[in-house]
C-alpha cells in the first residue's frame, strides 16, 4: 500500500514537472515565433534584397488634390519607369501613397502608417506647411530619410538635419528676386500682391517686401489675401485695382491665380503681371485666357514647352504611365524633381544599400542635372539643393526663358 | 433580472459581477493597447482619445441640457492656444498649463452661454456658429499671439518614464484624461446638476417653475463643456506640435458635432463611440477619397432615420433583444 501510494505520489510529481515543461516549451515556441527579427541580421528598413520602399502622404482629396495628385502620381510613374528600365542595381521601386486630405492629423497618422506598418525607406514629399509640421517631429526622430517636403523653413529650430534634404527654391528668394527685376527693368513703381493666406503666400509676400526694400523708387500700395477653400476673388481683384498698383505679383495656386486675373481682364484692368514658379504649368494659358501672355514668372527647371528635350521625353514617359497626369504636367515634373537626386544617390551606392551610404551619395551630388531638376548640390553643411532660378515670360502660349541663373544664398 | 430595493443600488454605475468584468477588461484594453497592437495604431489612438474628451464634453452641452453648438472647435482652438502659449512664452509647466487651457476655454463658455438664456433653437445655434468663426478668423489674423497662419510651434512636454516613447507617453496621458473625465461625465449626468440639465432640455419653463436656475445651469452647461473642449485642445496642441488656425474651422466643428449625434445624443457611452468611430473611420476609407464626404454625409442621413438614438441605442436594443432570445 505504502509503496504504492509513494509512487503515485512521485508519478503526479513527475506530471507536475512535465506539464511545466511542456508549458514552459509552449512560451518558448511562442516567444520564436513573435520575435523572429531579433535573430535575423539587422537590416536597413524599406530596402528588401528586390525592393526599395518608398512612401508620400499628400492630399489625394480635399482643396489642394490637384497639387497632390499631380505630385503623388507623378513620383509614382517615374519610379514605374525606372522599374520597367530595370531597377536600381537588381531592386525594384514600391511606392507608398497615402491621402492625407490636407489635414494635419491625418498627415501625422499616415506618416507613422508609412514607417511602421510599410516600413518605408525614405519619405518624398509633403504639401502643406501644417500637414509637414504636424509631421516633422516623429518623422525625424525615426531617422527616415525625407526628401523635399513642399514647404520653406522646415527646417528652422530643428538640431537634426541629417536625413532631411530638399530640393525646392525658397519663396522668399524668389518673391525678392523677381520683385527686383520688376523695378530694374520693367519699370514697376507701385507693386501689389494677391497672396494666398498661408506660409506659402506670406513667404512669397515677404520676399516681395525684401525686394521692394532693396530696390529704388518702389512702393508696396496693396496687398490682398485669399483661402485656399475661396472660390470667389472678385473682392480681392477690385482691392487691388483700387491701390493703384502698376504691377501685380501672383502667390497663388493654379485656380485662384486663374481665377485673379480673369476677375482683373473683367475689370478691364491690365497692370503687369508677375508669378510664382508654381504657375508655371502651361495649363495656366488655358485656365487664366488671354491675359496670362506677357506674364513674367520664375522657374528652377526647364518648363513643359520651352523646347527642353529632357522635360519633353520625361513627360512622354510620364503620360505613358498615367494618362491623368497630362492634367497637370508641371506638378508632375515637380514630383520628379523631388525624388530623383534620392533615385540618383541610390545608383551611386550600389547594391549594398545602408541608409549612412545613401546620405554620403546625396551629400556627394555637386551640379548634378538630373532629366528634371538641374545644378542640384548637397554638401555636409548643405541639404538644400536648389540655390537658384531664372526669369521667363510668357509670350503666344509659350515660355520663354529670358535671364540666366540668378543665385542666392542657402539657409540650410 | 435583477430586484433592486433600495436607492443606492440604482445609483451604482457599474453594476453586477459581468458588468465589472467588462470594466475591468475594457481598462486593461486600454492600459496594454500600445503592447499589443502595431505601433503605428498608437497615433490614431490618441486621436481617438482627443476626440472621445471633446465629444463627451459637446454630449454634456447639447445631449443632456439641449443646447446646440456648432462652434466648439472654437473652445478647442482656445484650450489648444491657451496651453500652447503658456508654455512657451511663460514657461509654465505642462501640468499646471493645461488644467488652465481648460479654465480659460470654460471662461469663454460661460461668456457665451450668457445669450443662451434669451436665445433658444436655431438662434442660439448660429450664436454659436458665429462664435467658432469668430475665434478662427481672430487667430487667423491675430498674428502677434497666434502667428496667424504661419502657424505657431508646440513645445514639447516631458513626462512619464522614459523607457516609454513619446508617442505611448503622450497615449497614457490622454487615454488616462478621457477615462477620468468620461467617468466624470457620467456621474454628472446621475447627480442633481445632471438632471437639473435634462430638465432644462426638455422644458426650460416647466424646469424654472420647479426651482431650477435657469441662468446658473445654462450658462454651467456651457462651461462644463468648453472645460472638456478646452482640455481637449490642449492635448491636441501636444499631439501635432504645430498650431494653425485651419485645424479649428466650421467644418471641425460640425464633425464634433456629428460624433454626438451618430453616437447617440444624450448618452456618454454613445459619444465615446461616436468619437471613435468618426476619427478612425476617415483613414480606413481613405481609398474612396473625394467620395468620402459623401460616403459620411449619406452615412448620418440613413442613422437619423434608421437608428436616431445612434450606435448606442442600436446596441442597446441589440442587446435587448439578445435577453430574451430565443424566445
Amino acid at each position: 500500500m505504502d509503496a504504492e501510494k509513494s509512487g503515485a505520489i512521485a508519478d503526479k510529481g513527475g506530471e507536475a514537472t512535465m506539464r511545466y515543461a511542456r508549458v514552459f516549451g509552449l512560451v518558448l515556441i511562442l516567444a520564436a515565433l513573435l520575435f523572429p527579427a531579433t535573430a535575423g541580421v539587422a537590416q536597413e528598413r524599406g530596402i528588401t534584397p528586390t525592393e526599395i520602399i518608398i512612401g508620400s502622404t499628400v492630399p489625394l482629396s480635399g482643396p489642394a488634390a490637384y497639387w497632390g495628385l499631380g505630385v503623388g502620381r507623378g513620383i509614382d510613374a517615374y519610379l514605374k519607369s525606372i522599374n520597367d528600365a530595370g531597377g536600381i542595381h537588381g531592386r525594384k521601386f514600391r511606392t507608398v501613397l497615402l491621402d492625407d486630405s490636407y489635414l494635419p492629423p491625418r498627415a501625422a497618422v499616415n506618416v507613422r502608417e508609412l514607417v511602421e506598418r510599410h516600413n518605408v525607406f525614405a519619405i518624398v514629399g509633403m504639401i502643406g506647411t501644417a500637414n509637414a509640421f504636424a509631421a516633422r517631429d516623429y518623422i525625424i526622430e525615426s531617422k527616415t530619410l525625407w526628401i523635399t517636403p513642399t514647404t520653406n523653413d522646415i527646417w528652422a529650430g530643428l538640431r537634426e538635419k541629417k536625413y532631411l534634404f530638399v530640393t525646392y527654391p525658397s519663396y522668399l528668394n524668389e518673391g525678392r528676386i523677381l520683385t527686383q527685376y520688376a523695378a530694374e527693368k520693367l519699370g514697376t513703381k507701385k507693386m501689389a500682391v494677391f497672396y494666398q493666406n498661408d506660409e506659402y503666400g506670406l513667404g512669397l509676400l515677404r520676399g516681395v517686401k525684401y525686394g521692394v526694400g532693396a530696390a529704388k523708387g518702389v512702393k508696396l500700395v496693396g496687398q490682398a489675401s485669399y483661402e485656399v477653400t475661396d472660390a470667389d476673388v472678385s473682392a480681392q481683384a477690385v482691392k487691388l485695382r483700387q491701390s493703384g498698383a502698376d504691377t501685380v505679383f501672383i502667390a497663388a495656386t493654379p485656380t485662384q491665380g486663374a481665377l485673379i486675373v480673369r476677375e482683373m481682364a473683367k475689370l478691364g484692368w491690365r497692370p503687369q503681371l508677375l508669378a510664382t514658379f508654381t504657375l508655371g504649368d502651361p495649363i495656366m494659358f488655358r485656365l487664366a485666357g488671354e491675359a496670362w501672355n506677357d506674364i513674367y514668372l520664375t522657374a528652377y527647371f526647364p518648363l513643359p514647352g520651352s523646347g527642353d528635350n529632357k522635360i519633353e521625353e520625361t513627360l512622354g514617359t510620364l503620360f505613358r504611365y498615367d494618362a491623368a497626369l497630362r492634367g497637370s504636367p508641371y506638378n508632375a515634373l515637380a514630383g520628379v524633381s523631388f525624388i530623383e537626386p534620392l533615385v540618383e544617390a541610390l545608383r551611386r551606392v550600389g547594391p549594398d544599400v545602408t541608409k549612412d551610404k545613401v546620405v554620403a551619395a546625396m551629400e556627394s551630388l555637386r551640379n548634378w542635372d538630373g532629366a528634371v531638376a538641374r545644378g542640384v548640390t548637397f554638401g555636409k553643411d548643405r541639404h538644400q539643393g536648389l540655390n537658384r532660378i531664372y526669369i521667363v515670360k510668357a509670350s503666344n502660349g509659350q515660355y520663354v526663358k529670358i535671364t540666366d541663373w540668378i543665385s542666392y544664398q542657402t539657409s540650410f | 433580472m435583477e430586484l433592486r430595493q433600495r436607492y443606492e443600488e440604482d445609483l451604482f454605475l457599474v453594476r453586477g459581477a459581468a458588468a465589472w468584468l467588462a470594466t475591468a477588461a475594457l481598462l486593461a484594453a486600454l492600459a496594454f493597447f500600445p503592447f499589443y497592437t502595431p505601433r503605428y495604431l498608437l497615433f490614431p489612438g490618441i486621436l481617438v482619445a482627443i476626440n472621445v474628451v471633446v465629444a463627451v464634453g459637446l454630449n454634456v452641452l447639447t445631449g443632456l441640457t439641449g443646447q446646440i453648438s456648432l462652434g466648439h472647435a472654437g473652445f478647442v482652438a482656445i484650450g489648444a492656444y491657451t496651453a500652447t502659449l503658456l508654455a512657451a512664452r511663460l514657461g509654465v509647466p505642462w501640468w499646471l498649463a493645461w488644467p488652465a487651457a481648460g479654465l480659460t476655454a470654460a471662461a469663454f463658455g460661460f461668456l457665451v452661454g450668457l445669450p443662451a438664456l434669451r436665445l433658444t433653437g436655431p438662434y442660439l445655434t448660429i450664436a454659436t456658429l458665429g462664435f467658432g468663426i469668430a475665434v478662427h478668423q481672430v487667430l487667423t489674423n491675430w498674428e502677434a499671439l497666434s502667428g496667424g497662419r504661419m502657424g505657431l510651434a508646440v513645445p514639447r512636454v516631458t513626462f512619464g518614464p522614459a523607457a516609454l516613447t513619446s508617442d505611448q507617453r503622450l497615449y497614457y496621458l490622454a487615454m488616462a484624461t478621457a477615462v477620468l473625465l468620461t467617468w466624470a461625465a457620467a456621474n454628472l449626468g446621475r447627480s442633481h446638476v445632471g438632471r437639473a440639465f435634462v430638465a432644462v432640455r426638455d422644458s426650460d419653463i416647466a424646469a424654472e417653475v420647479m426651482g431650477v436656475n435657469l441662468t446658473w445651469y445654462k450658462t454651467l452647461a456651457f462651461a462644463v463643456s468648453a472645460f472638456y473642449a478646452g482640455i481637449g485642445g490642449a492635448l491636441f496642441a501636444q499631439a501635432l506640435r504645430h498650431l494653425e488656425p485651419q485645424s479649428f474651422d466650421l467644418l471641425q466643428s460640425i464633425y464634433y458635432f456629428s460624433m454626438i449625434v451618430l453616437g447617440g445624443l444624450g448618452t456618454v457611452p454613445g459619444a465615446v463611440l461616436g468619437a471613435g468611430v468618426l476619427t478612425v473611420l476617415p483613414g480606413f476609407l481613405s481609398g474612396f477619397r473625394e467620395w468620402l464626404p459623401v460616403i459620411f454625409g449619406v452615412a448620418i442621413i440613413l442613422m437619423m432615420v434608421l437608428e436616431p438614438r445612434g450606435l448606442y441605442g442600436r446596441w442597446l436594443r441589440v442587446r435587448r433583444y439578445f435577453k430574451t432570445w430565443p424566445l
